[in-house]
């Protein structure tokens, strides 16, 4: 359940993203379709099938000439195996712990789990992605925070992910540094 | 004039549509009819421009149609555009426009190229600080990065200013963490630096931000005209785009003068010889 100050911020950001969404469509004069729920079924077997055999989901959309959306989040996007090939990103700025605030719940593939799982939960998780990324932290500095081990492994997570990152779709830009936007590296 | 009737646009350009820009910002300023309009930075264009800063640039000497749709406007307007420089140089410049003409030009000095912003890789760097007299007002100009450059305003301050003039397109960031003004943490940014000028120097500050979106980018808005003791007179909310307005007054200027003269015991003279010492290479 939404407290006051969580509902009026989730209203604000509802609206920034709409925001994007709406120009980025109405730019390109295309129209939002639902194609897949991709956490149904059905949508993470096409996901697991499109990924294994390196399909862009752009591909399938291409014949209903639309865009394409998921909802990952940043979280999952920086320590996660799977890269949505897609459009646009609408919660790719928001930590999995924020969109857990705002909906009850997040996502993320087996990556997430045990990264998380190995911090001591999605919470540790995020904030050392914060201090590492927003807070400009030092490795060795959040070492001895969580330690050593642990953020070695968050260290390498997201060196794994740099290259995927670089081809991301377009993220609306919520917080200090975005995926795609001025997360770069 | 002891007082100047000030607008405000938190304008929403559309990017590369100079027409519709245009036609917009004449449009607000024949309905307001102040002695002054001010709007955000790059307002004429859109912000990202990238390489079609050339096609979408305008000369301001000789016989410029650009500048055309205000010609009819009352009062003046200062506004942000891409100018056509000589020997084609193109820059990130702010202009102050009386009956369709250019009578004032600041070029942005400081280009921001990190993080987000690439603006150095399309744009040539101003080199001067001048102000300009607008309806018997002595006013300062500078455009978005420059404001963060403490140096420039002591600059105008020294050179007797009434009112800083500030044309800005700064995204919002740090939506989670949000901000006391806006849906931004950073719009308090902002707002805290132009409050401290304002009461640092006994200056008015006029802060235009645009709104909009522009790709991944949403512009924050949250415009203020602060007074010269430090107090908010007016501001803009986040996103929405509209007009504040604000009356600035010659008494307001002293009253807040008058209790501490810094601006009066001030010397620049010692800034400029200790600065050339201390940088000495």
């Amino acid at each position: 359940m939404l407290n006051d100050a969580s509902a009026s911020r989730m209203a604000r950001i509802t609206r920034v993203i709409g925001g994007v969404v709406h120009e980025a469509l109405r730019v390109t004069g295309a129209n939002a379709v639902v194609l897949l729920d991709m956490d149904s079924p059905e949508g993470i077997l096409f996901r697991q099938i499109a990924d294994a055999a390196a399909i862009p989901l752009a591909e399938f959309a291409d014949s209903e000439v639309t865009l394409t959306a998921h909802p990952a989040n940043k979280t999952a996007l920086l320590v996660g195996e799977f890269q949505p090939r897609v459009d646009l990103l609408p919660l790719g700025d928001l930590y999995a712990t924020q969109v857990q605030q705002l909906s009850d719940g997040w996502t993320g593939d087996d990556a997430v789990h045990a990264i998380a799982a190995a911090l001591g939960g999605i919470d540790r998780l995020d904030a050392s992605l914060q201090q590492l990324l927003e807070g400009r932290m030092q490795v060795g500095s959040l070492g001895r925070s969580i330690g050593v081990v642990e953020a070695a492994r968050v260290a390498e997570a997201l060196r794994r992910s740099r290259f995927r990152r670089a081809r991301t779709g377009l993220v609306p830009k919520l917080g200090s540094r975005t995926i795609g936007v001025d997360l770069l590296d | 004039m002891d007082e100047l009737r000030l607008a405000l646009f938190q304008h929403a350009p559309r990017l590369g549509d100079l027409a519709h820009n245009t036609t917009a910002i004449a449009e607000v300023a024949r309905a307001e009819a102040a002695d002054l309009l001010l709007t955000p930075e790059l307002s004429i264009t859109g912000y990202d421009v990238r390489d079609n800063a050339a096609d979408l640039a305008i000369q301001l000497d000789g016989a410029t149609t650009g500048l055309a749709p205000f010609a009819d406007a009352p009062g003046t307007i200062v506004t942000g555009l891409v100018e056509a420089g000589p020997g084609g140089a193109i820059y990130n410049a702010a202009v102050a426009i009386q009956n369709g003409h250019a009578v004032h030009t600041h070029r942005k000095i400081y280009l921001p190229t990190y993080g987000m912003f690439d603006e150095a890789r399309y744009f040539a760097r101003g080199r001067a600080l001048e102000p300009v007299t607008i309806a018997g007002w002595r006013v300062g100009i500078l455009v978005c990065e420059d404001f963060w450059h403490p140096g420039l305003v002591y600059t105008l301050a020294a050179a007797g200013i009434d009112a800083l003039l500030v044309l800005a397109a700064g995204p919002g960031r740090g939506a989670w963490d949000g901000g006391e003004h806006g849906d931004f943490a950073s719009v308090d940014g902002w707002e805290r630096i132009a409050r401290t000028y304002a009461h640092l120097f006994g200056i008015y500050v006029a802060l235009a931000n645009r709104v909009g979106v522009e790709g991944a980018v949403t512009f924050a808005g949250g415009s203020v005209i602060v007074g010269p003791d430090g107090g908010v007179i007016a501001r803009a909310p986040s996103h929405t785009e509209c007009v504040i307005r604000a009356t600035l007054s010659r008494s307001r200027l002293h009253s807040a003068r008058q209790p501490a003269w810094h601006g009066r015991d001030d010397d620049p003279g010692l800034v400029v010889r200790e600065l050339s010492r201390l940088t000495q290479c």
